[in-house]
């Protein structure tokens, strides 16, 4: 049994004049210490579909359809109390940048026993702040820094901080959004190799939410690529990187400098993303897409599967 | 050729020194990259080249003049010779002006074309030449109404049409999504090859530096720690920043192990350690480092590095795997520029 599932997932953000819709029938699903990287552009719906998980969406967000699982748990119709006892002790989320995640006049122990107690995986405070001085050890920041404000610490330190307080109830999952964004490169590195290590030793499963392929190349064992709110392209991390199909995944790599490639950049995908309040008929990819062909601008391509996980939504593929 | 020559001098005694040490010529015609982390000098390095901000010593020569000492007309003139492109085009376009206003500004400013419908027809070709097609439709535009990497091809469009002789690109890519930054770069690549531009591209981001620097320049704590071709610094790093900066970078490839990291602390934010400024942080750091500041010093083929034990380090420096390698780069490929108009935006 998967630790969470998503089932034609389809959420909407009401808007005037109608609904836009940010996630569009997304299905997939996570094993225990599996670690999945959800890459896309800015307004793929790639947070959107992260913030559904732990029932976090904004006030005019909506699942329009489709289920969400946890183990044989449905949490689709969750009320907020319930969505409360999920988070932190089934799935926590490590937000974006250190800063806008801590109170910024609250001791960092502090803010990290504060969920134990709240959520009861610990009792007393004495035992909650002994746990949360470990969980900061874990992370590389010292004893003598844990009753320090969030001001005090470095970019790295509030992020390593984050990552402590998201484990501070034991979650089997830890949903990343841009884990590493926002910092200076060798951070970025420290962050990342703090992610694979506790992955590693405390069998957590990582859904890391990212535009930077070298993240996820480095940290996943399978990837999702999402385009105009729909799911393109879905496999391990060696047939996203060594055998990419849908065009649009093609062509993300190549517009990303690296070291072992050639020199010289990538020619970039033509055009500008797509808007969500007034899509692409057929293939929402086809106006920048080099391989178009007739059916692309009429019939939206179904997903077909094409090895065990790699699962493409692009009509060159599939058809006999 | 040389075609700027920067030297700052040693701190000042009250205040702290963005930038402190630096000695870097820019070779007419290059690309080069300056790259460093948050903090470390390179924007300020950059806006004291454009002046935008002036040294508190040392003093920075085009055509062998300061650039502090130019007033009145022959300011003008060097604000001619050198433009910039800034990294928000969020909040480097004013919202209320329309796009062609935008872009015809500095010939207005300039007094380079006086009537309207030569400005006009100017302000269009220089549109189109970004990758605005048609340009008299973007010129009606408002900012609002393009996406990011629209309007950084109008900030560019901006910049190019005085056809600067040095452009200065403040992390021009660093804001805009993935699939939209290569066609900037390669937009100001080809810019550059066009009107024979010398580029001074600021980036964080060392595999962008390999993808594009004739010569790349690596800042430290306002410090310039190693200077030199692209393929030395990056493959053949001769300091432990470099190198770490080096392995630092996630490889867009599953199969390159995540390489180990060797340093440790983060970010810079003094120059006042003695020594060395990164030798705090630095994992050969000995005593002789702590002594007296290392200076840039030329280890051959101009390939500079500022560590007192890079003859007895480098060697063994963590390096990464290369795969193949282009003989040159990208801005001297052949039909570059025919690929740059194929690869614009807008209609299809």
């Amino acid at each position: 049994m998967s630790l969470l599932a998503v089932t034609d997932l389809s959420i909407d953000y009401a808007q005037l004049g109608g609904a836009t819709r940010a996630v569009t029938s997304a299905s997939f699903s996570m094993g225990t210490g599996s670690s999945i990287g959800l890459v896309g552009e800015s307004g793929s719906g790639k947070t959107t579909l992260a913030l559904s998980l732990l029932g976090l969406l904004p006030a005019n967000g909506r699942v329009a359809s489709g289920e969400i699982h946890y183990a044989d748990e449905s949490v689709s119709q969750y009320s907020e109390t319930q969505w409360r006892r999920l988070r932190w002790t089934k799935a926590a989320l490590v937000f974006q940048g250190g800063m806008n995640a801590l109170n910024p006049v609250r001791r960092i122990v502090d803010q990290i026993v504060e969920p134990m107690l709240v959520h009861g995986t610990e009792t007393t405070k004495q035992a909650a702040t002994q746990r949360a001085i470990e969980l900061l050890a874990r992370v590389g920041i010292p004893a003598s820094r844990a009753r320090d404000f969030p001001h005090e610490y470095s970019g790295g330190m509030r992020q390593r901080a984050g990552i402590a307080m998201a484990l501070a109830c034991k979650p089997q999952l830890l949903i990343a959004d841009e884990p590493a964004t926002a910092i200076d490169v060798v951070v970025q590195a420290q962050i990342i190799r703090l992610l694979a290590e506790l992955r590693e030793s405390l069998g957590l499963a990582l859904l890391i939410i990212t535009h930077d392929l070298g993240v996820v190349a480095q940290l996943c064992d399978d990837v999702i690529v999402m385009y105009a709110s729909e799911i393109v392209e879905s496999a391990s991390v060696r047939g996203i990187f060594h055998n990419p199909k849908h065009p649009y995944t093609k062509q993300l790599l190549e517009s990303v400098p690296r070291f072992s490639g050639m020199r010289g950049v990538g020619a970039g995908i033509s055009g500008q993303p797509p808007s969500l309040t007034n899509p692409p008929t057929g293939c929402r990819f086809h106006p920048r897409c080099p391989s178009v062909f007739s059916p692309c601008a009429t019939e939206h391509p179904p997903a077909s599967r094409l090895a065990d996980k790699h699962v493409v939504a692009c009509h060159l593929y599939g058809h006999d | 050729m040389v075609f700027a020559r920067v030297r700052s001098s040693a701190d000042g005694a009250s205040s702290v020194s963005a930038v402190a040490g630096i000695n870097l010529d820019i070779l007419r015609g290059e690309t080069l990259c300056l790259v460093g982390e948050s903090g470390s000098g390179k924007t300020t390095t950059a806006r004291a080249i454009g002046r935008l901000v002036a040294p508190t010593a040392g003093s920075i020569r085009i055509d062998d003049i300061d650039i502090a000492k130019l007033r009145g007309t022959r300011l003008r003139d060097f604000r001619r010779r050198v433009q910039f492109v800034f990294q928000d085009p969020f909040e480097s376009l004013n919202p209320r002006q329309r796009i062609g206003d935008i872009v015809a500004e500095p010939l207005v400013v300039h007094q380079v074309l006086r009537t309207k419908s030569e400005i006009q027809d100017r302000v269009w070709k220089s549109l189109e030449e970004c990758g605005l097609t048609p340009g008299r439709d973007y010129a009606r535009r408002y900012p609002h109404e393009l996406s990011g990497g629209q309007r950084q091809r109008v900030c560019i469009a901006t910049a190019a049409i005085l056809e600067p002789e040095l452009l200065i690109a403040d992390e021009p890519v660093s804001m805009l999504d993935v699939s939209v930054r290569s066609g900037i770069i390669r937009l100001l690549l080809s810019l550059r090859k066009v009107h024979q531009m010398t580029l001074l591209f600021v980036t964080h981001d060392l595999s962008l530096a390999w993808a594009i620097g004739d010569r790349v320049a690596v800042m430290y704590a306002g410090r310039l720690m190693e200077l030199g071709s692209a393929e030395q610094v990056i493959t053949e790093p001769k300091h432990p920043y470099t190198s770490a900066l080096v392995t630092a970078i996630p490889e867009a490839d599953p199969d390159q192990p995540l390489r180990p990291m060797n340093l440790v602390g983060e970010g810079a934010s003094s120059t006042s350690i003695t020594g060395c400024c990164f030798r705090l942080r630095c994992p050969y750091a000995q005593e002789v480092c702590a002594t007296s500041v290392p200076p840039l010093a030329d280890t051959g083929h101009g390939h500079l590095t500022a560590c007192v034990r890079h003859a007895e380090i480098s060697s063994g420096l963590p390096k990464i795997v290369m795969g193949t390698m282009a003989a040159e780069p990208l801005a001297s490929e052949p039909g570059d520029s025919d690929r740059m108009t194929a690869s614009d935006t807008t209609t299809r």
